[in-house]
């Protein structure tokens, strides 16, 4: 009884104590200032077991497709690559200034780390949800299901891509309004 | 009255400018718009998989570039030839 009582006071301080710390205002929210070491690793955590539990029984359609390049070349170009990048290119304003920083899907492969099929189950989760508190908007309510897996197929091809296959790929031609999928 | 409309017309211009320019501010967020098919023809395709799906979709791109290039010269030279047989009727008509 002694033990309990005392394990409840423990618990007792310590929510107040941490409810006191985030209300207080210590904590430093900037962008430009990275979270503290277990802030990290519960967000990480977090963000990591929620996609994985979300995406693991998306069906994933034939990707391997030159029209899936065609439609999703240049929405990956006006939608992402201002933050996760171009073939030749190392940084940008918003892979700078973002926190956490987007990763770069030029050199980032999902698919070793994830396997084929997850790591384009994965992508297509991210791209239509989002990813709160990261800058990762929710393509979801604007696009369809279609052009996302589009987008897809084209990350999956973006790591082999030189820089003349990205711009010939991404290049919206005369009749490509972007809006015709 | 017309003081007003100058004044509202180059706020509205100093505007668009300022928007212009903070967007603008560097030149490599601006995209080509056309593909370089150029680079493409002088790239040597024999040794490459024409089943791979990217050069398929790189050659499908350039292709469509390429007809779409074709109709814009037949519609000018359609154009150009209606000027043209304009121009000759109205010169029969006054001689």
């Amino acid at each position: 009884m002694k033990y309990l009582s005392a394990l409840l006071i423990f618990c007792g301080v310590a929510v107040l104590g941490v409810g006191g710390f985030i209300y207080s205002g210590a904590y430093q929210i900037g962008a430009d200032v990275p979270h503290t070491t277990p802030v990290s690793w519960v967000l990480e955590i977090l963000r990591e077991r929620s996609i994985e539990r979300a995406a693991r029984d998306i069906p994933v359609p034939e990707l391997d497709d030159s029209q899936l390049l065609l439609a999703g070349g240049p929405d990956y170009n006006e939608m992402c690559s201002g933050c996760h990048l171009e073939p030749g290119r190392t940084e940008s304003d918003m892979s700078v200034g973002l926190y956490p920083a987007p990763p770069d899907l030029t050199t980032h492969d999902e698919e070793e780390e994830h396997g084929e099929t997850q790591a384009a189950a994965r992508q297509f989760w991210i791209i239509k949800h989002g990813i709160k508190a990261t800058g990762m908007p929710a393509w979801g309510p604007t696009h369809d299901d279609q052009r996302i897996w589009a987008m897809v197929a084209f990350l999956q091809k973006l790591p082999e891509l030189s820089e003349l296959q990205y711009q010939i790929l991404t290049a919206r031609g005369e009749d490509d309004s972007g809006h015709a999928h | 009255m017309s003081k007003r409309v100058s004044l509202l017309l180059a706020g509205t211009l100093m505007l668009a400018l300022y928007t212009g320019l903070s967007l603008a501010h560097d030149p490599k967020e601006h995209k080509a718009e056309s593909p370089d098919c150029a680079a493409l023809k002088e790239m040597d395709v024999s040794q490459t998989d024409k089943n791979d799906p990217v050069m398929k979709a790189m050659l499908q791109k350039c292709q469509d570039e390429q007809h779409a290039d074709d109709r814009d010269n037949r519609d000018e030279h359609t154009i150009a030839d209606s000027h043209h047989s304009d121009e000759d009727s109205s010169a029969h008509e006054s001689h």
